[in-house]
């Protein structure tokens, strides 16, 4: 009997938690269309006054400016320039790099050396020795 | 003025038909900007720079739409072009703090309140900005014409140069866009 009542006690207390819920879920739908329908009826916004004054005011400073390469600018183009040095600097680098790794010193490296710290014959073939 | 006296006017330079156009549309430009760019500076800039645009180049305006289907395709363009801007310098000026050469990161504008809406009104309609701040660009364009220029679906599908089902849909997706975004703000 005792679980029986506890049963129906455990029933109608989730019956009445999910009808609350209902309720908050519903006041929140009610809330957000209430959000959504905020702009509805708005007075529509005016242009600030003396806008035709200050627009033929720019319209006369333009005329008079010269026209700037605006492109030249814009970040796309400042970073795609900057990528473009990147790249072109670090092809010549490893170009460089392949050169120096793959080359051993030889015989007329050397010999342009000997010549420049005027080196004789002999010192240099001691040297190779 | 009718507006095929006002085209042929505008194509002649003349000044007087200028000022009655910036007249007639600057309040319909300046709204509709300021819904998508959400900066009353910005909006102003922007609004100049839509009338710029329709002096230089009313010659290539072939008359296909009605003028005013024109201008809102040119302001509509234009808020684009600036919220693109903003996205770009925000992500320049991230690149240059990691360099260390900028300490301040462009920031997001302030909360946005539109200047036509009452003032009970006024905290809702921050968060519902801040929401439409994060659709997509064409759901954007397409529920602010709808909701604060009063476009029809028909005008709407004009100034995006679509169909009347494709803006019927861009609306059903931007409400649900909206609804999942304010589900996640309150």
């Amino acid at each position: 009997m005792k679980i029986l009542f506890t049963l129906i006690g455990r029933r109608f207390e989730y019956g009445h938690t999910s009808k609350k819920l209902s309720i908050m879920k519903q006041e929140k739908q009610d809330r957000i269309e209430q959000i959504l329908n905020s702009w509805d009826g708005a007075k529509k916004a005016e242009a600030p006054a003396f806008f035709y004054t200050r627009l033929k005011a720019r319209m006369e400073r333009e005329a008079g400016e010269q026209p700037v390469k605006s492109w030249l600018l814009k970040p796309a183009f400042v970073i795609a320039a900057l990528a473009a040095v990147i790249v072109i600097n670090a092809f010549i680098f490893f170009q460089d790099g392949n050169t120096t790794i793959t080359t051993s010193p030889t015989e007329e490296s050397m010999q342009s050396i000997a010549a420049e710290y005027n080196l004789s014959d002999i010192t240099l073939e001691e040297i190779n020795q | 003025m009718h507006e095929q006296e006002l085209i042929s006017r505008l194509r002649t330079g003349d000044e007087q038909a200028f000022k009655y156009l910036v007249e007639n549309y600057q309040d319909r430009v300046y709204n509709t900007i300021i819904g998508i760019v959400q900066n009353p500076q910005d909006a102003e800039d922007v609004a100049q720079e839509v009338f710029i645009q329709v002096y230089r180049s009313i010659h290539s305006f072939k008359g296909e739409s009605q003028l005013s289907t024109w201008i809102y395709r040119i302001a509509t363009t234009r808020s684009l072009d600036l919220l693109r801007s903003r996205k770009s310098k925000k992500r320049f000026a991230f690149v240059q703090s990691i360099f260390g050469k900028n300490d301040e990161l462009t920031h997001d504008p302030p909360d946005f309140h539109h200047p036509g809406i009452v003032l009970e009104k006024k905290e809702d309609s921050k968060i519902l900005a801040r929401a439409i701040s994060r659709l997509p660009e064409n759901q954007r364009i397409a529920f602010t014409l709808n909701k604060l220029e009063d476009l029809s679906y028909q005008q709407v599908s004009e100034v995006m140069k679509t169909t009347v089902s494709a803006v019927e849909s861009l609306l059903h997706r931007a409400k649900q866009n909206l609804r999942k975004e304010l589900e996640k703000e309150i």
